[in-house]
């Protein structure tokens, strides 16, 4: 999701509408008014129920909607203007476009670091400061959502009146690059910008390490860009005064270059440019293309089409019903075939015709039917008896806690547990390990619970993961439902804790045994139970799990006051023997 | 009270008295700490407490919860409260180790004698001087003490109001006399021997009739009504002796009963929807490979929800030997059903990383690839944990669980899916709901459910129907699938009106306790 910032007299101008019109078809489109910025920084009088009404909607410069990622082309408000405009009055234009007006040369150098570039001219532009504003966004939004924020594509948009065609796109070692950059005041090379410009510096990892750096350079020699980094200060700065630019995105697959390319030259016909082709001398493949190239995605308007659409949508449209809807949606209807809009990145597939068809329909004007699917309802076994041992164990006074399948591996190392696997780049430590038991969690809820109400039971049903190694090479982690349960009161003790134990296994009618751990707590790797004082706990003679008391080394750790016992069961092995 | 209180009126408290309000009351005849009944009576404190608020409801007595000041002694009080004080300790030297004649003591002697350190020496010579009590003087043979009076000093030795005061410790500050408080400000004022604590006390007063009632007691002689215990039933006392009156509106200690979680209850809530719906219910794993997490969803490689940043990654490899591999690569790479495909070079490294689940569709696609034609249409849901690298905060869960339904059907469309929205949301206890467009990459059209919640719409999930490039390659032909599904803990949100996420994880157990149920 990125958000766009609608500049309301902009899009009012564009479109024609009033605000109450222009709210009412943005949320017929599917967006939501997410936020707005006010005329008057003083006012901040507004709710949500004001933007039914015009009068209130005068007090606005701006909404701010979520754009989802499947719709690029909407990065705007001069894109978003056209589909509310078309959206109200059917009429589509589509994107023309000129005879090559430039010629770019990529050369072989650029292979290595960023093979392709596609390019156009556009010229007859009448640019204010609202419409350069919004240029701006468009480039910074594709640059973050579409472009992989630079690392899939870099677009670079240039006056053309300081440019000299032909461009060329070569790569030079970065100390011998030398130009002022956008925002400095004085020449800087390739690894300096790196290293002291802000754009530099955020983008870094794109060129780290290359040998060679890519540039646009003009046939003077004159700097245009650094891809996927910076503008030069004297050639890449568009103003109010710019009425011809010279348009580049830079990357790695010519196909998607050109997407990119197609959604910026629609947003600049929008506002009345008309859009040259570029000619590309590709050394490197030994071809020359000309771009932007139109992708031609059509669809063949037959009955076939037609009764997809319907019984996708549960619809009944006749063809002339289904045209007219995909109209408003910005396709460009022929007589037996609707072509799909150039800047349109999304469309695949028919069923995403049937959706464009369906939001012009209105997903409220949608009536609901009887459901037909038969079916009869069955519930896993497993979660079946997990309730069968949530009853016994509430019945038997145990209040269940929840705690998180991601843990602190310091929280591992304190109970002297087995130290969980990490995930690969987590978000926070204190949730990077993968438990493989459920002990140290229960001790630490109730390391935060000592002056709640005793005595306390709780019990926790969850997933362990157990890595299975070999040679130190995970193969496979095992994933394991277990139960774990901790009691503490001034008088808790095993005995406690095999009495709850033999009456689960009462209840579940099987029979279980217990033996003395006469090993090691390290070996054991069930580091908080004291082994002297604790068992394990057979089931047909497989290992099912532990019970015992927690060694008084953890409690101290903890600060607890009165003793823990302990019982942690495999269900997997559990509820398998349960007949 | 005392006045109005008729011998009718006692008996019928006598009658209803329990055992432990019986052990109490003959020390009831004057005011007095929870302590010194606890003392007297022999029981423990709680027990006294119970008594005396059992007491209180029949308005017999009057507690008073206060914090009161406790003076201790120190480690080192203590050792001056069995040898003296300092200063004590100097006058007792100086008067064992002079006489008339022989007045004075050399400095360093004195300070050997007296066994005291230099430090505490020190101080206790300033004291002495400051009470003109002792002298110092200053020759070339070097410096002496001596005592002015020696009549005074030993009354001094025996009077120190300071020492008599350390006696008395530990003590409560409301117990002291204005002389006392003053001469134990000087103890504080030298540090390290006293320490002051506040803790709570109970401070009860007896009425008058309770008082009347107390002598009865400690009299002997008052009637006995008994309780139904064993001891009763066996000696058969309940026929000749008086059952004694309970007082059922005074307060009981709080039950601690058993619990299930509010996530349990919610599950089990929903569960019950979708069997009642006739879903078939699906499990599976945690960890899943990327493959069957992102590719077999039609999730091209390079999408942003892909990155570290946003998905958990596990540090070693899962690759996936199944015919649906090469569908799932030609889907992404040329398209299949009609579908264009994303174009792209398709990477089966990538798609053998594994995942900790992002979403529970991963079990939709896992059940369809099992699924065979014959066996449609059918029905089925998942209620799991899937997980977002993401840092705890008030609106963002790392680890939470998704509930999700899919609906395989030759004759699904958008239609059935509204409607089958409208009666689940229905039982889930939304009166209204509608869908407005949305986008996720493996369904088209999408939709993003609201329900009417308190006058307000609000998203409560998300809906749609697979693509055909997700279906196509699992299940081998293209036919529509329904699905739809929420976020557990949103849920449960707006039915407990909770504003922290974090809420439902809480640990703490008397919150965890104090939780009504879901109903």
């Amino acid at each position: 999701m990125a958000s766009v910032t609608l500049d309301l007299k902009l899009l009012q101008r564009l479109t024609k509408l009033s605000r109450l019109e222009i709210v009412e078809t943005l949320t017929k489109l599917g967006f939501e008014i997410e936020g707005f910025e006010f005329e008057n920084e003083n006012e901040q009088e507004f709710k949500i129920q004001d933007l039914k009404q015009e009068e209130k909607l005068q007090s606005l410069k701006s909404l701010i909607i979520d754009v989802t990622p499947n719709r690029p082309d909407l990065l705007s408000t001069i894109t978003i203007a056209q589909a509310l405009k078309t959206f109200k009055t059917s009429k589509v234009s589509e994107l023309k476009f000129e005879n090559p007006a430039i010629t770019v040369i990529i050369e072989e150098s650029v292979k290595k670091v960023r093979p392709f570039t596609a390019c156009c001219v556009v010229k007859g532009l009448n640019i204010d400061e609202s419409i350069l504003l919004d240029l701006i966004q468009l480039q910074e939004k594709l640059h973050l959502t579409l472009c992989r924020n630079r690392a899939k594509a870099a677009i670079g948009i240039y006056p053309l009146q300081s440019i000299k065609p032909p461009i060329r796109f070569k790569a030079l070692k970065p100390e011998t690059i030398k130009f002022k950059p956008l925002d400095f005041d004085k020449e800087l090379n390739g690894l300096e910008i790196l290293e002291k410009h802000a754009k530099g510096k955020a983008f870094k990892h794109l060129l780290q390490g290359e040998k060679l750096f890519p540039l646009f350079i003009d046939d003077q020699g004159k700097v245009l860009s650094m891809p996927p980094i910076i503008n030069s200060a004297d050639t890449g700065k568009v103003t109010l005064q710019t009425k011809e630019v010279f348009v580049e995105v830079s990357g790695f697959d010519l196909d998607f270059l050109n997407k990119v390319l197609l959604i910026i030259a629609n947003a600049f016909s929008i506002i009345g440019g008309k859009i040259y082709k570029a000619k590309l001398i590709i050394k490197h493949e030994n071809k020359t293309v000309t771009t932007p190239f139109k992708q031609g995605k059509r669809f063949k308007t037959d009955e076939a089409l037609v009764k997809n659409i319907n019984n996708l949508t549960g619809l009944s449209l006749n063809k002339r019903e289904l045209k007219a809807l995909l109209k408003r949606m910005g396709f460009i209807v022929e007589k037996s075939f609707v072509k799909v809009p150039e800047q349109r990145t999304d469309v695949l597939h028919w069923v995403d015709l049937a959706e464009d068809a369906l939001i012009a329909f209105g997903y409220d004007n949608l009536d609901l039917q009887p459901v037909k699917t038969p079916g009869f309802g069955l519930q896993q076994r497993t979660s079946f008896l997990e309730s069968k041992l949530v009853e016994f164990l509430i019945s038997n006074g145990f209040v269940e806690v929840k705690t998180f399948h991601l843990t602190s591996p310091e929280l591992f190392e304190n109970c002297k547990a087995l130290k969980p696997l990490t995930v690969e780049n987590p978000a926070s430590v204190e949730h990077s390990g993968l438990r493989n038991s459920l002990q140290p969690q229960l001790i630490q809820v109730l390391s935060k619970n000592t002056t709640s109400k005793y005595p306390q039971k709780i019990f926790d049903i969850g997933v362990v993961f157990k890595p299975v190694v070999n040679q130190g090479t995970i193969q496979e982690v095992q994933e394991l439902k277990t139960l774990c349960l901790a009691i503490t009161h001034s008088k808790a003790s095993f005995t406690e804790v095999k009495q709850l134990l033999q009456a689960l296994a009462e209840f579940f009618n099987l029979k279980i045994g217990f033996k003395p751990l006469n090993i090691e707590r390290e070996i054991l790797q069930q580091g908080c139970l004291s082994t002297k004082r604790s068992a394990q706990v057979f089931l047909n003679d497989k290992p099912l799990g532990f019970a015992g008391e927690v060694h008084p080394e953890i409690l101290e750790r903890f600060n607890f006051e009165k003793p823990i016992v302990i019982a942690e069961l495999n269900l997997e092995l559990l509820f398998k023997a349960i007949r | 009270m005392s006045n109005s209180t008729s011998v009718k009126d006692l008996k019928s408290i006598v009658q209803s008295l329990h055992a432990l309000e019986r052990k109490v009351l003959p020390f009831l005849k004057q005011d007095s700490s929870l302590e010194q009944l606890a003392n007297a009576s022999g029981l423990d404190k709680t027990s006294v407490l119970r008594a005396l608020q059992w007491l209180q409801s029949k308005n017999l007595v009057e507690l008073i919860f206060k914090e009161v000041k406790i003076a201790k002694p120190s480690d080192l009080g203590i050792a001056y409260k069995d040898k003296g004080l300092p200063e004590q300790i100097v006058l007792k030297t100086l008067l064992e180790n002079t006489s008339q004649t022989n007045t004075k003591l050399e400095f360093g002697k004195a300070l050997q004698l007296s066994n005291l350190s230099q430090q505490e020496f020190q101080a206790a010579i300033g004291v002495l001087k400051k009470k003109g009590l002792i002298f110092v003087s200053k020759t070339s043979e070097g410096l002496f003490l001596g005592l002015i009076d020696r009549d005074k000093a030993l009354q001094s030795i025996e009077n120190l109001a300071e020492f008599k005061v350390l006696q008395k410790l530990p003590v409560n500050l409301e117990f002291l006399s204005s002389e006392e408080l003053e001469a134990l400000k000087s103890l504080i004022n030298r540090k390290k021997i006293v320490v002051i604590e506040t803790s709570k006390q109970v401070i009860v007063k007896p009425s008058q009739v309770c008082k009347t009632l107390a002598e009865q007691f400690s009299t002997g002689g008052v009637e006995e009504f008994i309780d139904i215990t064993p001891e009763v039933l066996k000696t058969k006392q309940w026929k000749h002796k008086k059952l004694r009156v309970l007082n059922v509106t005074s307060p009981v200690p709080k039950l601690l009963f058993g619990k299930k979680h509010l996530i349990r209850q919610a599950e089990e809530f929903i569960r019950q929807i979708w069997l009642s719906m006739g879903f078939k219910e699906m499990q599976g794993s945690l960890i899943q490979p990327s493959f069957w997490n992102f590719d077999a969803l039609f999730v091209p490689q390079d999408h942003p929800a892909r990155e570290m940043q946003d998905t958990y990654y596990l540090p070693f490899t899962l690759k996936v030997k199944h015919p649906v591999v090469r569908a799932v690569k030609k889907a992404h790479e040329q398209g299949v059903a009609g579908s264009t495909g994303w174009r792209y070079s398709w990477n089966e490294k990538l798609a053998s990383k594994p995942v900790l689940r992002t979403h529970t569709t991963v079990l939709s696609a896992l059940t369809l690839k099992d699924l065979k034609l014959e066996e449609l249409p059918a029905k089925f849901f998942a209620i799991g944990h899937v997980f977002r690298n993401e840092t705890l905060d008030w609106k963002h869960l790392f680890d939470f669980i998704q509930v999700e339904g899919i609906v395989v059907d030759e004759n699904a469309n958008m239609k059935q899916l509204k409607s089958y929205l409208t009666i689940f949301y229905k039982m889930l206890g939304y009166e209204d709901v509608k869908i407005k467009p949305s986008y996720f990459p493996y369904t088209e059209p999408s939709a993003e459910v609201l329900v009417l919640h308190k006058d307000e719409w609000l998203e409560l999930g998300g809906c749609g129907i697979l693509r055909p490039e997700v279906v196509q390659p699992l299940l081998g032909k293209p036919i529509p699938v329904l699905a739809w599904g929420l976020g557990l803990e949103r849920a449960v949100l707006l039915k407990y009106n909770f504003k922290d996420v974090r809420q439902i994880y809480s640990q703490d157990i008397d919150f965890l306790r104090s939780l009504k149920a879901w109903v």
